[in-house]
């Protein structure tokens, strides 16, 4: 049970993404080489700080209303006389602020999260429903349209829960009735899928995108963050991955084409390049056997069903088809040419929750699940390895080095699921600072069913499907002063974030010691808190409390303890400076919406 | 200085009417004073900037101390309800002359801003080295000076003694400021104190521009702006203080053009201008439900309402940079609650 129910909503509009750009760039970590310049908006020949150096990391739902409803009976309705539902509004926080969209690293920057975030179904005064969103990851980043126009023309998809909704009235809506009944642990499923993001600073819609979205109930036995279900890939650059589910009871596929369809440009209507599109099965000689056709051409298709198709659309699956189904591939077929099908014998494995922040001595116990068409599986036997190619070393320091920092696993040894769920303790130890001015080390770790090593025949890797893990330094300070440890790391964070320069100079210890009662209030929240700091959430646990206890111990003048300047490190002025070159890497062409490259 | 009528002041209930209608008095001056801190730029006239952001923050005390003490008495403050229009009056028709409304504007830092509207809404009774003024009972006794209704209110919490307090102690607001600014109102003596100190801060005393905490009132505050200089502890002159260094110089290049009553200036509809100034009403909508929120049961929301007035502030910096497309200045915060779009 998950967004992809029959009881479920879709909604449409925008989102607003501004993060800070600064940090795109690894060496702009390094404060021995910053220069005041990197936090200027890019020009023609300067990448500066990127499209975006002043942004505040704020992530907001903007104008999005509800187009439909789904019931269990897989009717639905997009008429607000019908249910009260339709049109009222999905809304973010209104008594705090904003959510927050952050990266794990400048070297892994394809998972970043949004923390904070509250959800709401609203008529704007008082809510139907509401409930934070658990921190995600986006995934399945792909060019879903041609590079026309100043939009990135990239999609990407989050899944999470709400938990725990708080429920309001019912409305008399015999939705919210059976979504009710249907999230029978206060827990919800959402999945949206964004694309079109604005990041020309000079348009009016700069840092606004589309988004469509899914809200149905979740299970607490089931993942949070994908689909347990049928995954489809391939290699075509047509479509990506998608999820779908066979629902027995209702006799149905239920198949989310939301991240995988093309359009004709950023943000625009869904592209006609794949013709007429069904999807189907591939039976015992291979052979394509069609459920139905995608109507995804149907004008307000994408955004009365977020791409959510039921299929067959008018009748029932048959027996035959049921059972089919059960020990063949569901597959995607454009024009009659299969795009998308399930991976070799309809093998899949996951991680559930796939970004990590971990300190020495962490253990983080990763959720694995094993399926075979569809079905949990027993005794899958999942291959755990390295994987860094998902990582951006870019202009930085090398990734993924010294491996003895992550244990756990061994690619020698499979692990083998239990009824298709599985552990993987992933252990962190302290990397020693291998990359110098970045705290800890970034790395890939990739399990996969272990038929699908190698790459044999027919089988896909979905290449972000992957679990990364930001492993901090070891930390120590036993009394931090400002000129001992302090003074680098919130000058680190001054550079990087310079918004915060608009209400505290952190470079300036006075201005520091002047404002030590929000700054502590900030760095002892919880890190699921949107006002948490640092906002990048790229502090070790280690450091947050060293500068805690530097800002809660004052010495004799009251103020935070001062400690005695060191002489300036005589090698700054002789450090490489990144050249403008350098800094127009693949990454940078991606984040910046391939601007000047198209 | 500004005439407030006289109000009924007998009763219990009197006394929560007249609290409610000083949490709009003090909710109506923050606005103003953060249109002229906001709009000034970056770097710039920082020390007018400290000077206005002090202010700003004592009369949100004042605030939180007027709501604490309505809850005390087993009043609920209304923040939503306490929202001003600008440009319009102040609350109780508080005038510059007695049953004449003073209308006050959102306009950005100016000499002229800073002398007649922020020093108008904080001037006491009778500013010290000034002339004495008219007595005010003689032209009108229905009127009396806010400073003169804020001891009306304290002499009828006297009047009504500690039996009216017993508002639900869970309610009371704290943290923020020092502990002898903001605490648990739960008797006469804490509710008078609180009083004192809103007074004390925003008019000083009859014989002293001091307001407490090593700072002069508000209205020596203001005065230092428009004239320039720094009102400085004087033991040499009877006074007590005298005007002198540093100086105060207003940069007037370092304030943003920024449009007279944002508010009343249409904004060209799909602009980004419109779209920014529309997420600031949306913040500011979120801050005002945070604050009633806070005072209204549940007080650990504090934190939260904190943190979106650190939103609103960046949000307002942006605005006050951008230009009006067609327009003469550049946009303003506008200060517009509305409840259904209220959004952090």
């Amino acid at each position: 049970m998950s967004y992809l129910d029959r009881v479920r909503l879709h909604f449409s509009g925008q989102f607003q993404a501004d993060p800070s750009t600064v940090n795109n760039d690894p060496t702009h970590y390094d404060n021995a080489t910053f220069l005041p310049e990197y936090q200027l908006p890019q020009t023609d020949t300067s990448a500066n700080g990127w499209w975006n150096p002043d942004g505040s990391a704020s992530w907001r739902l903007v104008d999005c209303h509800v187009t439909r409803v789904c019931y269990v009976d897989g009717s639905s309705t997009n008429d607000v006389a019908a249910d009260p539902v339709v049109g009222m509004r999905i809304m973010d926080a209104n008594k705090r602020v904003a959510g927050k969209l952050v990266d794990l690293d400048p070297q892994q920057q394809m998972v970043s999260q949004i923390w904070g975030l509250l959800v709401r179904l609203t008529d704007g005064v008082n809510d139907a429903f509401s409930g934070p969103f658990e921190r995600a990851s986006f995934s399945d980043l792909w060019m879903r349209s041609a590079p026309v126009g100043t939009k990135m023309p990239l999609g990407v998809f989050y899944q999470s829960v709400l938990a725990p909704v708080l429920w309001g009235d019912d409305r008399k809506s015999r939705f919210l009735r059976e979504l009710r009944a249907a999230a029978k642990h206060d827990m919800l499923s959402i999945k949206f899928n964004l694309d079109g993001y604005d990041s020309d600073s000079t348009s009016a819609t700069f840092t606004l995108g589309r988004i469509v979205g899914t809200i149905g109930p979740a299970d607490d036995d089931e993942p949070r963050q994908f689909v347990l279900g049928r995954h489809l890939g391939g290699t075509t650059r047509l479509m990506t991955f998608m999820p779908c589910v066979v629902d027995k009871k209702a006799r149905r596929i239920l198949a989310d084409f939301g991240n995988s369809l093309p359009t004709v440009a950023p943000g625009g209507n869904l592209a006609p390049v794949l013709g007429a599109l069904t999807l189907g099965y591939l039976d015992a000689s291979k052979t394509f056997q069609s459920l139905g056709d995608v109507p995804y051409q149907t004008p307000n298709f994408y955004e009365s069903t977020a791409g959510i198709v039921e299929l067959p659309a008018d009748r029932d699956l048959t027996n035959d088809e049921l059972k089919a189904l059960a020990s063949n591939p569901v597959a995607v077929a454009s024009n009659g040419k299969t795009l998308l099908q399930e991976n070799i014998d309809g093998l899949y494995v996951r991680a559930d929750n796939f970004t990590y922040r971990l300190s020495p001595g962490d253990t983080a116990e990763v959720e694995l699940w094993a399926t075979q068409y569809g079905e949990l599986q027993d005794g899958a036997r999942i291959n755990v390895s390295f994987d860094p190619t998902g990582l951006q070393q870019s202009n930085g320091p090398a990734v993924a080095t010294p491996t003895t920092a992550l244990t756990g696993f061994a690619a020698s040894t499979p692990i083998v699921a239990k009824k298709g769920r599985a552990t993987l303790k992933l252990t962190a130890h302290d990397p020693d600072n291998p990359r110098g001015y970045i705290d800890g080390q970034v790395y890939g770790v990739r399990p996969i069913p272990q038929a699908v090593v190698g790459n044999p025949p027919g089988s896909w890797v979905d290449p972000w499907d992957f679990i990364s893990v930001l492993v901090f330094d070891a930390f120590e300070a036993a009394e931090p002063t400002w000129f001992g440890e302090m003074q680098p790391i919130f000058t680190q964070y001054g550079n990087l974030y310079p918004l915060m320069d608009r209400l505290i100079d952190l470079t300036d210890y006075d201005a520091i010691a002047a404002n030590v009662q929000v700054l502590s209030f900030v760095f002892a929240l919880p890190i699921t808190d949107p006002n948490s700091m640092p906002v990048t959430r790229d502090l070790s646990a280690a450091k947050r409390a060293a500068i805690l206890k530097w800002l809660n111990t004052p010495g004799p003048d009251g103020k935070p303890l001062k400690g005695t300047e060191a002489p300036q490190p005589e090698a700054a002025a002789k450090r490489h400076v990144p050249t403008t070159e350098a800094v127009t890497s693949e990454l940078h062409a991606i984040k910046s919406g391939l601007r000047k490259e198209s | 200085m500004l005439y407030v009528k006289r109000q009924k002041l007998d009763t219990v209930e009197d006394l929560r009417k007249a609290l409610a209608n000083a949490i709009k008095l003090e909710f109506s001056t923050i606005p103003p004073y953060l249109t002229a801190l906001y709009s000034i730029k970056e770097g710039s006239n920082q020390q007018i900037a400290g000077i206005i952001r002090g202010i700003v923050i004592q009369e949100m005390l004042h605030l939180s101390l007027a709501a604490n003490i309505l809850n005390a008495v087993e009043g609920t403050p209304d923040f939503p309800g306490s929202v001003p229009k600008y440009p319009g009056p102040l609350p109780m028709n508080i005038g510059s002359e007695p049953g004449k409304p003073f209308i006050v504007p959102l306009k950005k830092l100016s000499i002229d801003t800073v002398r007649n509207v922020f020093m108008v809404i904080e001037e006491p009774e009778n500013p010290l080295v000034f002339p004495e003024a008219k007595t005010l009972e003689k032209i009108a006794p229905d009127y009396h000076t806010i400073g003169e209704f804020y001891e009306a209110v304290s002499q009828l919490i006297a009047d009504l003694g500690e039996k009216i307090f017993k508002g639900d102690p869970s309610r009371q607001v704290t943290g923020w400021f020092a502990k002898d600014e903001l605490f648990p109102i739960d008797s006469v003596a804490t509710a008078q104190a609180a009083i004192h100190i809103i007074v004390t801060q925003g008019e000083g005393t009859a014989t002293s521009p001091a307001g407490g905490e090593g700072m002069v009132a508000h209205y020596y505050r203001f005065e230092e702006i428009a004239r320039g200089k720094t009102l400085n502890i004087d033991p040499s002159v009877p006074q007590g203080y005298s005007w002198g260094a540093p100086p105060i110089v207003l940069d007037t290049t370092g304030v943003w053009p920024v449009v007279d009553n944002p508010p009343d200036v249409p904004l060209p509809a799909g602009s980004r201008v419109a779209l920014v100034s529309q997420q600031c009403d949306e913040t500011f909508s979120a801050l005002v439900d945070a604050l009633q929120q806070t005072f209204d049961g549940d007080p650990k929301h504090f934190d939260a309402a904190i943190g979106l007035m650190y939103s609103l502030r960046l949000q307002a910096q942006d605005l006050v940079s951008m230009p009006i497309p067609n327009g003469t200045g550049n946009a303003g915060p506008r200060f517009l609650y509305d409840a259904k779009t209220a959004s952090g």
